[in-house]
Order: C-alpha cells, then sequence, then structure tokens
C-alpha cells in the first residue's frame, strides 16, 4: 500500500513535470482515425475506441513482435482515464522497443508523446518480485471530451508458448477492432472464438486478420457476469510445419497434452525432506481418519502466508512451483507453490493429489475448447480421497477416480469447502497424461446456511433488549471468518457495532462473541444489546416496531429498470427466528401479512404467530447458483424487492 | 488559498512520512542485541491488549553529515516485533524498503527467531530490488523481502541503513506512533556541525510526551518515548497530525527572539513580500473604481471589488477552468496586478493580489494575513517557526475590525474563507506592528441544505413527488469542487448515488443540477423521485417516514468507545419543508412529532425542531436542524458518549414514523 500510495506521487509528478509540446502533427492513420463518425451512445458511455489493432509477428527462434495501434475518442470528462497508453513486457525476456502517442484536442491541434513522457512501473508492487512491468504514456490530464487519444507501440519478447488471447473489447464500445498474426512461412493458426459467433480470419499468405466491427459498449452492472465473459475474444494457437517442427515454442492440441508439460514443472519439485516429513508426522500424530489427516495438513498449509516471487514467466517459470522444501523452510508462497507443498506433504501420507489450473475470479472464464495454460491464472490442488471421506467439494474423475478440490491459498474457506467463485468452473487436473479438464464443484444450497436465532424483549416505554446467535456455515462462514482473522479487534468490534445501529438506532452492545470453527467449517458469533426507543410509542397508545431487527448486511443491488446482461446468482441461504417478548398492557393489534415467494432461482418466506405474549417471527432464504438471463431480469428485481419491502414491515401493539 | 509545492518538497515529505512510519537502528555496530527469553516466551501484549503485534522497540539513528562537499542524511533503522497472532504475521512479515535515486540502501539484516528460540537469518539472495517506477530521470525503488518462518509467538527483528544524498534533514516529521503499539521508540539525532553553518538543528514534538534529548556518545542525542499505543483512525476526528505525537526536526538560526519578536519579525517581512506583490498602477486604481461604481459602504465596496476580481479573472487553478495542464504550462507568470488585469487569467495567488491592489487603490487598509490550514494540523503560536503558516488570505481593515477574503477560492462566499481557514490565527502583516487575529468562523446559518419536497403516497406506499435542494456556504463549496470536474451523466449518477444509498428502490426523472460552477448561487439539485415500497402496508394500516430527506441516514456515531476528539469541519444547517398529499381512503392515525431537541438542551451547540399539521388530505412536514452553534465544532474525548447521545436521538427523530389508517369506508 505505501510503495502503491509513493508510486502514485511520483506518477503524478512525473505527469505534472511533462515538457509542453504543442503543435505537432499526428500521423496519418491517427488523423484518419479521428475523422471515423462515431454513431450516439447512451450518455453515460465515457469514450469510444476508434481503432484497435494488434499485429503479431511470429519468428521461428522463438521472437514474437507486436505492433500495436490503438485510437479513443474521448466523449465525456470522465472519459479522459482513456487518454493512456499502457503496454506490458517481462523484464527477463521481453521489452517495450517504441512506444509513441499523440493527443488531437478538439480545436484540432496535436501533441506528441515520447521517452521523456513515459512512466516504466513495476506491474504489482506489493509482489517481493514480479518481472512483469509496463510502459505507461499519461494523457489524461490534458485530455477532454471531444479529444482523440492514439498511440502506437512495438514490443519484442520470448516465450515458449505459441499461443495467444485477443480481446476484441472492454467496456468501451468499439469501432474497429482486429488481430493481425503474421507467420512464418508454412506456420499455420486455428482460433477459437469466446463471447461471439465464430470470427472467421481473412487469410493471405501466412498473415490471419480476425476482425470485428461497431462493438456496443458493455456497461457495468451489478451481479452481472464478468466482463471476461462479455466481451468478444479469441483465443489463438499456431504450429510449425509438420516436416519442420520448432523447438522454440510449446504447442498444445489436447488437455492431456498441457497437463503433462505442467506435470512437468511441478512434478520435480515436491520431494520432501526429513524436516518437511517430520513436520508432516507432527501434525498428523492425533489424526485417525483421512479427512483429520487431509484438515491437519490443509489448515498447515493455509497458514503459510501468501507471497509471490514471479520470475521467468514467458518461460513457464510463472507455472513452476519454488521447490516445497523451500516454501516449508520459509514459511511463504505464492497459489502454487503453497499447492506443491501440500501435495508434497501429502506424499509423506501416501495421499496421491495434484495440482489444478483454475480461473480465479471468473467461474465462466476457461473454455474447454481451447487447451491451454494461459486460461488459468490461480493453482489449487485435488486430494485422491477413499469412500471414506465425504464432502461437498468432491468430484469424480473419469481415470482418477474421487478427488477433494482444495484452495490452499484461500485461508478462509476449509477442507470441504471452495470459494464460490472458483465452485462450476472448468479445471485442469495436472496429472501427467492422465489429466483432464474438468468441472469444479457446486456446494449445495444447504451448505451454505446462516442460521441466526434471536431472543428479545420489548418494554413498555419501547427500548429493546436483544441476544443474536448466529451460526454461520459454507461460504457464509468464510465472509465472516475472513472479517474476523483481517480486522484488528477494535475494528472487528466496530463493524458488528455498525451493523447492529443500522437496524437499531443507539444501540448499546455488550457482548460480541465471535466463535470460528473452521476445520468444521463453522463461524458463530453471539451478540448481546440493548436499544432504547426501538419500539415508537405513539400517542400512548400504539406502539410500532420492525421484527426484522437486524439486516442482512447486503444491499439491494437490483435496483435498475432496465439491464443489459444475465444476473449471476450464487448458492446460498439464511434463516432467522425471533422470539420477542411483547411488553406488559399491550396486545398486538395488527400483524405484517406472511410473505411466500416461490421462483426458479430460489425462494423466500415470512411467518408470524402471536402465543402467550411472545411473538415469534421467522424468516428464510434459499438462493440457487445460477445465472438467469436477462429477459428474466424484472422477475429477479422484483423477488428482492419484495423481500426488502417485507422486511420492512412492521408489527402494531396497542395498549389493552 | 494555498501556496504551491513544489516538487521536491512534496516528494521529500512523502518519502519523510513513509520511512516515519517504518523503522530503526541498531546504535553504533551491526550486531543483533540479546533477545529476553521472557519476550519470547510472552503471549500477551502489554500497551494494547488487542493487539496482533507488538513492536519491542522501534529506533533511528540520524546522522546529518558532509561527504566530501555533498550533504547528506544516513539513518540506521533497527526493529525488533513480537508476534502474536495470525493478523500480526500478516501484517509484519513482508518489509519493503522504498528510495529514490540519490539514495542507497545498504547493510540489511533480518532474522526470525521462532518460539522454541531457533533463528532463522534472512538470506542475502531473498533480498530482491525493483525499480517500481522510473521516468523522466527519477527512479522510485525498493528492497524488499519477507521474513523468514513467522508463526505467532515469534519475535522478528530487521535493520537497514540509508543514506539519502544531497539533503540534510530539516522540516521532517519523525514519528512517535505506527500502525502497531511500541514499548519503547527511540531516536538517535545527530545534527550537521560545520564552522560556518549558521544554523542549528531544533525539534519540536507534537501531541505527545517525549523524554528530554540527552546525550549520547559521538555526539548523538537521543529522546524515546514508552508504551505508545497504535494508531487508529476514526470517523469525524481531528487531522492524523494533530492528534497523532511526531517530532519536527528542522533547522534554524537561534536568533534568540522572544515569540512576539520571532512574529513581528515575520509580519514585517510578509509585509515586504505582499508590497511587491500588490503594486498599484493606474489600470488597477482604473479597475477598482470601474468596480466600485455607486457603492456607498465599505462591505458594498469590498464585495464588489471581490466580484470584480473574480468575474473578470479566469483562475487558471480552477478544475473548471476546462485548462489542460499543457495549457496551464505555457502561460506566462504575473508579476503584478497590472499583468493580472491585463491578461484576463491569473492563479489564485494573483486573484487575490488583485483584489488586494484594487482595495488598496480605494482607500482600503489590506494586508496579508498568514494562516495555518486546520486540516493538516492546529497551530500553536507558541512554536517559534512559520512552517505552519503554509496559506494566507487577505485582511481589510473595515471600522475597528479585520475583515478576510479569498476571491482566488473560486467557490468561497464573500464574507466566508475556506473552511480550513476559518477559525485559525492570522498574522497580519504590517510593516510596524503585525498583529494575531482569529479568522471567524462562519455560524450554521451560512452553510444550509435547504430541501424541500412535494410528494404523493400511494395506497402501496410508494411516494412520488418534485424536490429541489439547495446548499449554501461550505456545503455548496464542497458540492461544487466535487461536481465541478464531473460530466453532466457523471453529475446525475452522483445524486443518484446519494439518494439510492438511503431508499434503494428510488427512480430520479428530470433532473436538473443547477449553479455548479457558480461561485455565488447556491447548488441545486432538482428532480422528480418515484419510491416504490416507501410506505409499509400492513392488513389496515400504511407507515411511513415524513422525514424524506433525513430518514434512514443511521446514527452518526454508532461506535460506544472512542480514541480520539470528535471534529466537524464547520458548521451548518438543515431545513426541510415536505408536503406529502395521503391516499385516499386513509386518515392519520397519529402526526405526533417526536422531542425537539432545543438549543438550551445543547448550549446552543444543535438543535431539532420536527413540526407536522396536516388538513386531513395533506401532511406538512417542516424540520429545523443545526450543529455547530457558539463555533463548537471540536469537542475532547471525555464527551464522546454525550455527542454520540445527541445523535442517536437526532437520527431517531429523523426515523420517526406515521401511521395511517384506513378508513371505514375504503
Amino acid at each position: 500500500m505505501r510503495l502503491k500510495l509513493l508510486a502514485s506521487i511520483l506518477f503524478v509528478l512525473v505527469g505534472a513535470a511533462v515538457a509542453n509540446a504543442a503543435g505537432d502533427e499526428a500521423p496519418p492513420w491517427l488523423q484518419q482515425a479521428a475523422k471515423v463518425p462515431v454513431p450516439i451512445y447512451e450518455k453515460d458511455v465515457p469514450a469510444v475506441v476508434l481503432q484497435n489493432e494488434q499485429h503479431v509477428t511470429v519468428n521461428d527462434d522463438g521472437r514474437i513482435t507486436t505492433v500495436t495501434t490503438y485510437a479513443v475518442r474521448i466523449l465525456l470528462r470522465e472519459g479522459r482515464d482513456y487518454a493512456r497508453a499502457k503496454e506490458f513486457y517481462e523484464n527477463d525476456a521481453g521489452k517495450v522497443k517504441e512506444l509513441k502517442a499523440w493527443l488531437i484536442r478538439a480545436n484540432g491541434v496535436a501533441k506528441k508523446y515520447g521517452k521523456d513522457e513515459t512512466i516504466d512501473a513495476v506491474e504489482d508492487p506489493n509482489d517481493i518480485y514480479n518481472e512483469s512491468r509496463f510502459k505507461l504514456i499519461d494523457s489524461s490530464d490534458d485530455a477532454d471530451a471531444g479529444s482523440v487519444f492514439g498511440y502506437q507501440s512495438t514490443t519484442e519478447e520470448r516465450t515458449v508458448f505459441s499461443q495467444d488471447i485477443w480481446a476484441f473489447q472492454y467496456m468501451l464500445p468499439t469501432l474497429s477492432s482486429r488481430y493481425i498474426l503474421t507467420l512464418p512461412q508454412g506456420w499455420a493458426a486455428r482460433s477459437v472464438t469466446f463471447n461471439h459467433e465464430a470470427i472467421t480470419p481473412a487469410v493471405s499468405g501466412s498473415t490471419y486478420a480476425w476482425e470485428l466491427q461497431n462493438l456496443p459498449p458493455i456497461p457495468p452492472e451489478p451481479k452481472s457476469p464478468r466482463i471476461t465473459s462479455l466481451a468478444p475474444r479469441i483465443a489463438v494457437s499456431f504450429y510449425s510445419p509438420a516436416d519442420k517442427p520448432s523447438s522454440n515454442f510449446k504447442t498444445f492440441s489436447n488437455w492431456a497434452q498441457v497437463s503433462y508439460w505442467l506435470s512437468e514443472l511441478h512434478d520435480p519439485q515436491s520431494a520432501p525432506n526429513d524436516l518437511l516429513a517430520e513436520k508432516v508426522r507432527q501434525l498428523t500424530a492425533n489424526a485417525h481418519t483421512e479427512i483429520d489427516k487431509l484438515r491437519a495438513i490443509a489448515s498447515f498449509v493455509q497458514n503459510i502466508r501468501y507471497i509471490a516471487i514471479a520470475i521467468g514467466v514467458t518461460r513457464g517459470g510463472g507455472m513452476r512451483p519454488r521447490s516445497a522444501a523451500e516454501v516449508f523452510a520459509k514459511s511463504y508462497g505464492d497459489c502454487k507453490d503453497k499447492a506443491n507443498l501440500m501435495r508434497t506433504m501429502l506424499k509423506v501420507l501416501n495421499i496421491t493429489s495434484y495440482p489444478v489450473g483454475v480461473y480465479s475470479g471468473d467461474p465462466d472464464y476457461v473454455r474447454e475448447e481451447w487447451a491451454s495454460p494461459n486460461q488459468f491464472n490461480h493453482c489449487i490442488i485435488a486430494i485422491k480421497v477413499s469412500d471414506e471421506t465425504q464432502a461437498a467439494t468432491i468430484v469424480t474423475h473419469p481415470t482418477l477416480g474421487r478427488l477433494l478440490i482444495f484452495d490452499a491459498t484461500d485461508d478462509d474457506t476449509p477442507i470441504g469447502d471452495l470459494p464460490d467463485h472458483e465452485q462450476g468452473s472448468w479445471a485442469l487436473v495436472v496429472a501427467g497424461e492422465s489429466g483432464s479438464l474438468i468441472r469444479m464443484p457446486v456446494t449445495p444450497v444447504e451448505s451454505n446456511l446462516l442460521e441466526r436465532k434471536i431472543e428479545a424483549s420489548l418494554a413498555v416505554d419501547g427500548s429493546l433488549s436483544a441476544t443474536i446467535q448466529e451460526n454461520a456455515n459454507g461460504q457464509w462462514a468464510s465472509g465472516y471468518r475472513s472479517e474476523f482473522r483481517h480486522l484488528s479487534r477494535p475494528d472487528y468490534q466496530k463493524v458488528i457495532e455498525h451493523w447492529i445501529a443500522a437496524g437499531a438506532t443507539a444501540a448499546k452492545i455488550s457482548k460480541v462473541e465471535p466463535r470460528d470453527d473452521a476445520t468444521a467449517g463453522h463461524f458463530n458469533l453471539d451478540i448481546d444489546f440493548v436499544a432504547p426507543l426501538y419500539g415508537q410509542l405513539m400517542q400512548d397508545r400504539l406502539m410500532i416496531f420492525k421484527p426484522a431487527i437486524v439486516s442482512r448486511r447486503e444491499t439491494l443491488s437490483l435496483t435498475e429498470a432496465k439491464r443489459k446482461h444475465p444476473v449471476v446468482l450464487t448458492s446460498t441461504a439464511y434463516s432467522e427466528t425471533l422470539h420477542l417478548k411483547l411488553p406488559a398492557g399491550f396486545d398486538v393489534d395488527e400483524l405484517p401479512d406472511a410473505v411466500k415467494l416461490d421462483a426458479s432461482f430460489g425462494s423466500y418466506a415470512t411467518n408470524y404467530e402471536v402465543k402467550g405474549g411472545e411473538l415469534l417471527f421467522t424468516r428464510k432464504l434459499v438462493q440457487k447458483a445460477g445465472t438467469i438471463p436477462v429477459e428474466q431480469y424484472n422477475t429477479v428485481r422484483s423477488f428482492f424487492e419484495k423481500i426488502r419491502a417485507a422486511e420492512q414491515a412492521p408489527v402494531v401493539l396497542a395498549r389493552k | 488559498m494555498k501556496f504551491p509545492r513544489v516538487f521536491l518538497q512534496l516528494l521529500f515529505v512523502a518519502v519523510c512520512l513513509t520511512f516515519a512510519t517504518r523503522a530503526a537502528v541498531n546504535p553504533g555496530d551491526n550486531d543483533w542485541r540479546a533477545v529476553d527469553p521472557a519476550e519470547l516466551a510472552s503471549t500477551t501484549p502489554t500497551v494494547e491488549k488487542d493487539a496482533d503485534a507488538e513492536a519491542l522497540f522501534w529506533e533511528v539513528r540520524l546522522l546529518d553529515e558532509v561527504d566530501g562537499t555533498v550533504p547528506r542524511t544516513v539513518l540506521r533503522h533497527y526493529v525488533r516485533i513480537k508476534i502474536f497472532t495470525d493478523r500480526g504475521r500478516e501484517s509484519q512479515s513482508k518489509i519493503d524498503i522504498p528510495f529514490f535515486n540519490n539514495w542507497r540502501i545498504t547493510d540489511i539484516a533480518a532474522r526470525t527467531i521462532t518460539p522454541d528460540n531457533k533463528i532463522l537469518e534472512l538470506k542475502k539472495e531473498d533480498i530482491f530490488e525493483r525499480t517500481i517506477v522510473k521516468a523522466s530521470g527519477r527512479k522510485l525503488k525498493a528492497k524488499s523481502f519477507a521474513m523468514p518462518g513467522v508463526v505467532p509467538g515469534a519475535i522478528i527483528e530487521y535493520r537497514w541503513r540509508e543514506v539519502r544524498n544531497d539533503t540534510i534533514a530539516s522540516y521532517i516529521r519523525l514519528q512517535l506512533q505506527r500502525e502497531v503499539p511500541i514499548r519503547l521508540v527511540k531516536y538517535y539525532i545527530k545534527p550537521l556541525s560545520l564552522p560556518d553553518f549558521p544554523y542549528g538543528m531544533r525539534a519540536k514534538t507534537f501531541h505527545g510526551q517525549n523524554t528530554p534529548f540527552v546525550k549520547e556518545k559521538d555526539g548523538f542525542y537521543s529522546t524515546t518515548m514508552e508504551n505508545v499505543p497504535a494508531f487508529h483512525e476514526e470517523p469525524r476526528m481531528p487531522p492524523e497530525d494533530a492528534v497523532r505525537p511526531w517530532i519536527l526536526v528542522y533547522y534554524s538560526e537561534d536568533k534568540k527572539l522572544a515569540p512576539a519578536q520571532y512574529w513581528k519579525e515575520l509580519g514585517k517581512q510578509s509585509h515586504e513580500q505582499f508590497k511587491s506583490w500588490t503594486k498599484v498602477n493606474d489600470d488597477v486604481k482604473k479597475s477598482a473604481s470601474e468596480a466600485i461604481g455607486d457603492a456607498a459602504s465599505p462591505e458594498d465596496k469590498l464585495q464588489r471589488l471581490f466580484e470584480y476580481s473574480r468575474a473578470k479573472i479566469k483562475n487558471i487553478d480552477d478544475d473548471a477552468s476546462g485548462m489542460t495542464a499543457d495549457e496551464r504550462a505555457k502561460l506566462k507568470e504575473n508579476k503584478s496586478p497590472a499583468d493580472t488585469l491585463k491578461r484576463g487569467m491569473g492563479t489564485s495567488a494573483d486573484i487575490d493580489m488583485l483584489f488586494a491592489a484594487m482595495a488598496i487603490a480605494s482607500g482600503f487598509d489590506a494586508r496579508m494575513a498568514k494562516l495555518s490550514d486546520r486540516s493538516d494540523t492546529f497551530f500553536d503560536p507558541d512554536f517559534l517557526d512559520d512552517y505552519f503558516l503554509t496559506t494566507y488570505d487577505i485582511a481589510v481593515r473595515v471600522g475597528d475590525e479585520w475583515r478576510f477574503y479569498d476571491p482566488g477560492s473560486t467557490y468561497v462566499p464573500f464574507g466566508m474563507l475556506l473552511w480550513q481557514e476559518e477559525g485559525v490565527d492570522a498574522l497580519i502583516a504590517d510593516p510596524k506592528e503585525p498583529i494575531w487575529v482569529q479568522t471567524p468562523i462562519s455560524g450554521p446559518e451560512k452553510s444550509l441544505e435547504k430541501r424541500t419536497g412535494k410528494f404523493r403516497l400511494l395506497e402501496d406506499g410508494t411516494l412520488e413527488g418534485d424536490v429541489r435542494i439547495e446548499y449554501t456556504g461550505h456545503l455548496a463549496a464542497d458540492k461544487k469542487e466535487y461536481n465541478d470536474d464531473d460530466s453532466p451523466s457523471q453529475r446525475e449518477e452522483t445524486l443518484r448515488d446519494m439518494v439510492k444509498s438511503r431508499m434503494s428502490t428510488a427512480e430520479l426523472s428530470e433532473i436538473k443540477i443547477e449553479n455548479i460552477t457558480d461561485p455565488i448561487k447556491p447548488f441545486v439539485y432538482a428532480y422528480h423521485v418515484r419510491v416504490p415500497g416507501y410506505g409499509q402496508r400492513t392488513g389496515k394500516r400504511l407507515f411511513f417516514q415524513a422525514g424524506v430527506f433525513s430518514h434512514s441516514a443511521g446514527a452518526l456515531f454508532p461506535s460506544a468507545t472512542r480514541t480520539h476528539d470528535v471534529y466537524f469541519h464547520y458548521p451548518w444547517s438543515e431545513r426541510d419543508d415536505i408536503t406529502i398529499e395521503l391516499p385516499q381512503g386513509f386518515a392519520l392515525d397519529n402526526a405526533d412529532a417526536p422531542a425537539p431537541i432545543t438549543p438550551a438542551m445543547t448550549r446552543d451547540i444543535c438543535a431539532q425542531m420536527i413540526k407536522m399539521s396536516t388538513d386531513g388530505h395533506v401532511l406538512n412536514y417542516q424540520r429545523d436542524f443545526f450543529f455547530g452553534g457558539g463555533k463548537s465544532i471540536l469537542f475532547p474525548v471525555r464527551g464522546y458518549a454525550a455527542v454520540k447521545q445527541l445523535f442517536d436521538v437526532v437520527a431517531q427523530g429523523n426515523d420517526h414514523t406515521i401511521t395511517l389508517k384506513q378508513s371505514a369506508t375504503n
């Protein structure tokens, strides 16, 4: 964080120090692009990409040269941030040979940017070491609505991968987007199209060109699929002639080949040493069942600190773990280091396991039809388990058998559960030639249940005293655990105070008692509080109060009248029971109507019952994981609005 | 108005702040100090009971010296931290040491002492040097490493040497409080000492009690502070440097002046500068005369000059000027008010100086008033240095009073200053007798949020109607500053987010946002709104909150405990005028108003009066609220319970529910 802050200060200062060079001439291609008529978009579209072209030239010695030509017209003042040229490179195997940019202002005056205005920065300042860097020309301070910004870059790199990915757009509308690939004579390319109907390249000799035009904007929407699952992209693989195979590039025709290649990177790194083996024996000394052993090892590996050191990325170094012995000795590592350490520790127990390549952040990102290690950004583990072990995260592989899937990097999600952003995605079990792509498990709704019991008493003056007991499971527990583990105790207390006060103004909390049982996947929280004037007295005759005392810690996000993309829901369930002792001298005058909602994606119900001077209020939500087509948006929106309304409904008491 | 800061100053401050949050040194040698077995065995922190990690000591040895002909600051850092929890392990075990081109980081050493007393040394190959950013010959680099084998119960310690060339440690803030509690923080300082160097190093501590500096060997002086709790940020607290303990280290000549004499000298010097910046020529005189026109009273004349200098001169520092960085850089510097008039554009400072020059030309006694910025820290005139007098306004004598003006700040109304400059000590420059005067704080009525709504409540609980919200004073300045750089659609989005944060189902249409860049008129929102589910319907009743603009805002202070004083930037007031047409077939079951908070109940600091009336068809709701009466904007932490309770009651009043009952005929 500190480094990011300092880096941003330097960015600003360099920007401010930029030499003035108005009166330059933009190149003809940019002048031409600036003349392209732009359609009328919705008024919040900040900019439109006029031209986005990447020309990749592959040399058979392993060198790849990429020329990027990009032009964007700024439509709104907020769009100034798009007036930036950014090119990534790997420090050890690549370079940005040239980066030039121009800004054509609304009045036609052009400005040129070159070396003196270029910033060179590390991609992630928080990594201990990372060879990924970028060069940046930032023209956002000079740009304004009506400006056209363009840049041209030439990068060169050496890589072992004979594959590439090209996204035709991101959020901005794009008038022309083109990917050109020039191969050595006799080579061939194949492409797969995602998020769009198949795009056929125009082929001329050994040059291929894929092109899309007039792509509409992709506006951000809550609970939407990720941009990576909406924007059209292609994945391209290229091959040397069969009679002249290239030794400089690695090609993959199927997932088994990818698995085999990754196994070659992983397997040599998983040799246990004596110290590591001794630790395994210590950790599992009291573990009698298979799952107990797995839990003991998993918990240890989760506690290894996440620290990334990325070296040799373009040579596959980004996919090769450090040796398990080294990670064990230093007690830190990244995702693949952790998966490999766990695998090595399990090896000591004669338990077989495999690294698993997965894409973290978008369960729909990885596609079966393109065999490539470049589809993954994260590494987890699949553990071969016997029938004795039962868990919601076990999948059956056609040849490897029952595999328990586990993410050792997520230290809040225990064995038997999986982060929801990985559930349901395609992932590669790396098992030599036996490895294959499989679907990650989706945990059932009932394993992600939050149960809340509230015992409360309302006094004649409207004050409320309440005891809340929460029992969170699955991803609910992971979320609560994360909050508890990552906030200091005083900050955690404040979060709870804010949450209670949002439903019961002026609440005074006397107990906040969290109990985390990560092994079992539970997180319990007990809270005691009093809230003066919770019930509102009216003319000393009526008292009203809301039986939904606390919120569900989530806001209503589906409120817009219109929507463009489907709604993505995760698997979750919630159940609350309130026993509230009514104030002496009052009877219930009116209760809200019970609510019962049923939809394909879930159900919700409330119920009210008065018995023996006590109100029993229940509310229950079940939400199934799934993607709801945009045509059904109104149904989803209405479902959640009705829940909101039901939870605002008051009870009316009247003096006897 | 703010003085522009030059690159090196900002860079230097940023870096000092950064390193000031880092660490320290082994005084003199490169050996690790012995670890106390009791500290290794301890399982509970001593400074703060819930701490995840605690610095056992945090030392910095600072030495200013000359290497050949190059001045430099050498710092040796030595930190020892006990880890108690996994959170502590997470937050403390990765170390980044940032540095710039002409600095050197050497002698890095680190080790972990595990709970079972094993020592894990950091290997040289595990220290990575990275260039974080480079541009135009400047580089920000970092040496980074991860502490090996850190577990709860372990002690980690690390040290390094840092050489900053071409600088000495002047006007740097040395932090005594960090993000973790510290048992002992210690600074060793060795000032630069040269035969003909007239300046002496001085140190001034703010908000804490460190020990007096004592002489150590090799020319160092040391100071310590013990049992310093971690710094925790809180909402609505004074600026960080007004609550954290820290030491300002700086060089200055010891003129052996008493405070009165020191400020007098400074006030005289400032006046000399001011005179050179406010030269009056015929053009200035002519413009002043044109601006004043037929105004007769001093106040009217000054207001005309104020408005003239703002209206006639384009402020190039203003976001809304539409000027790019390039265009600004191209502009020539205005060397006099006449230049500013001639070019019709200038910086905020140029506009202020033009105003002052025109006032002088019109016979007013106008001066420069140097003052501090209370968004940084609170000024103490007993500290004899102008370090905190970072800003200024124009003071004009009217009768027996000094009035303060700042036409260079575009959205500050006549008669007000930026909130950061209100209520602070101002040194009014003078050729003979400069004086201190406190700038006024604008009362709550000057910063008003006036909200008017005409609504209809439907039988199903939907609320629909037209809204107009006007902001004046500091509230308007804040809104204008926030919005002036945005496009119309972004401004509408900001409004939508604001309304939806309290009423998530609200649908806004016919949005108008007025006077966004107008320096004088109120900032205005006007819109039509429809809120499905606003009222809650039961079998025979309909419930709703008549305080459409204030309900569900939540209590301002939900936390039961507080560490720092409570601080509001400025006083403000709110006035709501709402009419709600009730649905047919429903009658009021109750419309009693919440109990008032009267000025008498709060020593005139705050009040909230809510009145409701009805003719059976329309409910009239009027709410008047103010806070900060009597210039009360800073409340000691000991009074937190009372402040919290006050705002709890305000929130309860705002959430007051009205009940309608279905009439028998419906």
